[in-house]
């Protein structure tokens, strides 16, 4: 009984996907690439806003060419920010590798102004305001530069639509996806451009190349295992980044997502940065 | 011996220590459901080499020693209160004073928050840090230096404290009510680095007449302004930096015995710290005013540090540090960065084991000595850390402070594994 409920289930998922599937009139209308680019971006923005602030477990796990690998566990705390003008506040606390363990990176995010970053030192107490700047190296020796991680604010890019094309992959290889690509308008990037796929389902992000500043195809990052959560957001449960050039790669999972848990703007002080757990 | 130890350093913090040990029972009880317990320590082995060929005591020169931390956390349900004890211990076999045991924190703290304001409240022994610079700690006033740990300023006791903050749009508001005093802690005759004489811990005098008693008070204001990190602070009571005072303690026949005994003023200090981070620029100033024994001086320090990310088309990044030290007096005994510039070099790999080298000197305008440290480390596996340290002092004059240390140049190298 259970079996046959649960089949009939997914048999309404799977025939309601494609009636779903009707792209927004502004952007099936709009014939500018630019204008067009920019209008997919918003609608992605505007299907993953709202969800107040988050709560979540990630870990990361590094493999180099030689196939040796290295793992990294984290917490991250976000507070989406009401005011469109401005960016989010999020904070990650490490717990793996030891040595790092109850470091605190705290970020207020801007738009195209260096967003404010803090890093909290458990071992003697230091709450040291720190640069910025640093967006195309290598968090915490991973293949996921600063600026991939991110809060990535629609303001943040210019966009420009390129194509339609089957979203490729097992999980919507029925689903057409939008292939936009977006140029980094904040200082200091390590990219020309990012090429990224959104479905045109649930204008989720797929998969997106990433172009070095000779324009070379440095990485390319997939993004799977989508789920529901609060009956609204669509969630990712794993990233996974190839670099081209060293071969290394790096999978980012998110073992849990947990959206609307009451945070506030005390939960993201710089002078509560010592109290954090 | 041990137990010798553990007497000695709970008797230091005794009125806090059972304070804490009250609460510790106390909010379990209250919280019985819901506790959340952490555990977590550092082993570490230390190998030290003195390279220096002037040794006129025939002290060893190459010496180890072990050290431990741990820490037990306790939450409860949302992580509110919290509860935190470390105890931090080395066995030095080279040295008995640096064989010690130190609570670094037995506290419980509590968060509250209203639409306008945050609250917490800490009691019992922690550490805190104030400042910006990297080549000296002016500003930084609440705990008492471990001197034996480093002679770099960087390890601290557990302060025993009452702390109250207030947060708002405007800024932090943090209130420090400190009711016993820590004293620093110095090598024996055998130990090194040596300050050059030996200090004797069971001689100590004050300025107050309540000694390690007097309750000491600190408020700090900070705020974030836009790229601006301010901190505004006052501290009054007993100075964490002790004068040595040579003194007569009796007669070996005619001959007088000299100790030389550390003495702690009263002290009145107002501060200010201020960091502005511009790109990849962090702008950074200390400056302060303190009073001790009827005299007033000023002093301060200017600096930068410039991040070139991915230099050399590589993941590394490179930061260079320059810092000014000022102090109005000149050449006074207790600061021996009184016209000093430090220059440095930090190199980030930004690999897999976080790999860092960073490389410095301070030298004396005044031509008086050069000092320079270089730490590097890295991470071996998942919970090891290897950590290699040089620290030598050159072409000093005698009659710097530094001086005493001149021929105590060394090689560290510490093995650390976390549980």
């Amino acid at each position: 009984m259970l079996t046959r409920t649960l089949l009939t289930a997914s048999l309404i998922v799977g025939l309601a996907a494609p009636v779903m599937a009707e792209i927004p009139a502004n952007i099936a209308a709009e014939s500018d690439p630019v204008a067009k680019g920019l209008l997919i971006a918003q609608e992605s923005d505007a299907r993953n806003s709202g969800y107040v602030d988050s709560e979540s477990d990630m870990k990361m796990l590094l493999t180099n060419q030689h196939g040796d690998t290295a793992e990294r566990t984290m917490r991250q705390r976000v507070l989406e920010n009401p005011d469109p003008a401005d960016g989010d506040k999020s904070l990650i606390v490490f717990d793996n590798p030891r040595d790092v363990k109850g470091t605190v990176m705290l970020t207020y995010a801007h738009h195209l102004d260096p967003d404010d970053q803090w890093l909290y030192l458990p071992s003697i107490k230091k709450k040291k305001r720190i640069s910025s700047a640093n967006k195309s190296g290598p968090f915490m020796g991973s293949e996921f530069a600063y600026e991939d991680l991110a809060s990535s604010e629609i303001q943040k890019y210019s966009y420009k639509f390129l194509r339609d094309e089957p979203c490729g992959g097992a999980e919507v290889a029925e689903r057409t996806c939008h292939v936009v690509a977006r140029y980094p308008l904040y200082e200091r990037s390590g990219y020309t451009k990012q090429v990224v796929w959104i479905d045109t389902v649930d204008y989720q992000q797929r998969k997106v190349e990433f172009y070095d500043r000779q324009d070379a195809h440095l990485k390319t990052l997939k993004v799977t295992e989508y789920y529901l959560i609060n009956d609204r957001f669509w969630r990712p449960a794993r990233f996974y980044m190839v670099n081209h050039k060293t071969g290394k790669h790096t999978e980012l999972v998110w073992t849990s997502i947990k959206l609307g848990v009451g945070l506030n703007d005390a939960d993201f002080n710089k002078s509560r940065l010592g109290s954090i757990r | 011996m041990t137990r010798s130890i553990i007497s000695a350093a709970c008797a230091a913090v005794v009125s806090l220590c059972g304070l804490t040990a009250s609460l510790t029972a106390v909010i379990p009880a209250a919280y019985a459901d819901g506790i959340e317990w952490e555990y977590e320590g550092l082993a570490e082995v230390e190998g030290r080499h003195f390279s220096a060929s002037d040794n006129p005591r025939g002290l060893d020169r190459t010496r180890w020693s072990v050290s431990g931390e741990v820490t037990v956390d306790a939450y409860a349900d949302r992580d509110n209160p919290h509860m935190r004890l470390t105890v931090f211990g080395r066995h030095d076999p080279f040295d008995d004073r640096r064989s010690h045991l130190d609570v670094r924190a037995a506290f419980v703290e509590y968060l509250w928050d209203s639409d306008a304001l945050s609250g917490d409240v800490k009691v019992g022994l922690d550490k805190e840090f104030w400042g910006v610079l990297e080549s000296a700690h002016l500003v930084d006033i609440i705990n008492q230096t471990d001197f034996v740990e480093s002679i770099d300023g960087e390890d601290k006791l557990g302060q025993p404290m009452v702390q109250l903050g207030i947060g708002s749009e405007w800024g932090t508001v943090r209130l420090f009510v400190m009711p016993y005093f820590r004293e620093r802690t110095f090598p024996g005759f055998e130990g090194r680095p040596h300050p050059g004489i030996t200090i004797d811990p069971h001689r100590v005098t004050y300025e107050s007449s309540r000694e390690e008693k007097h309750v000491d008070v600190a408020l700090r204001y900070s705020h974030v302004i836009g790229d601006w990190d301010v901190g505004l602070s006052h501290f009054d009571g007993t100075a964490r930096a002790p004068q040595i005072q040579p003194t007569v303690v009796g007669f070996n026949g005619r001959q007088p015995i000299i100790a030389f005994v550390p003495f702690y003023a009263q002290l009145s200090q107002t501060s200010l710290d201020l960091q502005a981070t511009k790109g990849a620029w962090l702008l950074k100033l200390e400056a302060l005013t303190k009073e001790e024994l009827g005299a007033r001086h000023e002093q301060g320090g200017l600096g930068f540090e410039y991040t070139l990310y991915g230099v050399l088309d590589s993941d590394a990044d490179l930061g260079l540090v320059g810092e000014y030290l000022w102090d109005e007096r000149s050449k006074p005994a207790d600061n021996a960065f009184d016209n000093d510039v430090f220059a440095g070099i930090r190199y980030a790999l930004n690999d897999v084991q976080s790999t860092s080298v960073l490389l410095g000197g301070i030298f004396d305008l005044d031509g008086d000595a050069i000092s320079l440290a270089v730490e590097a480390e890295t991470r071996l596996g998942d919970a090891a850390r290897l950590t290699v340290e040089y620290r030598g002092i050159s072409q000093v004059n005698p009659t710097d402070p530094l001086a005493a240390f001149a021929d105590d140049d060394f090689l560290e190298i510490r093995l650390g594994r976390f549980f």
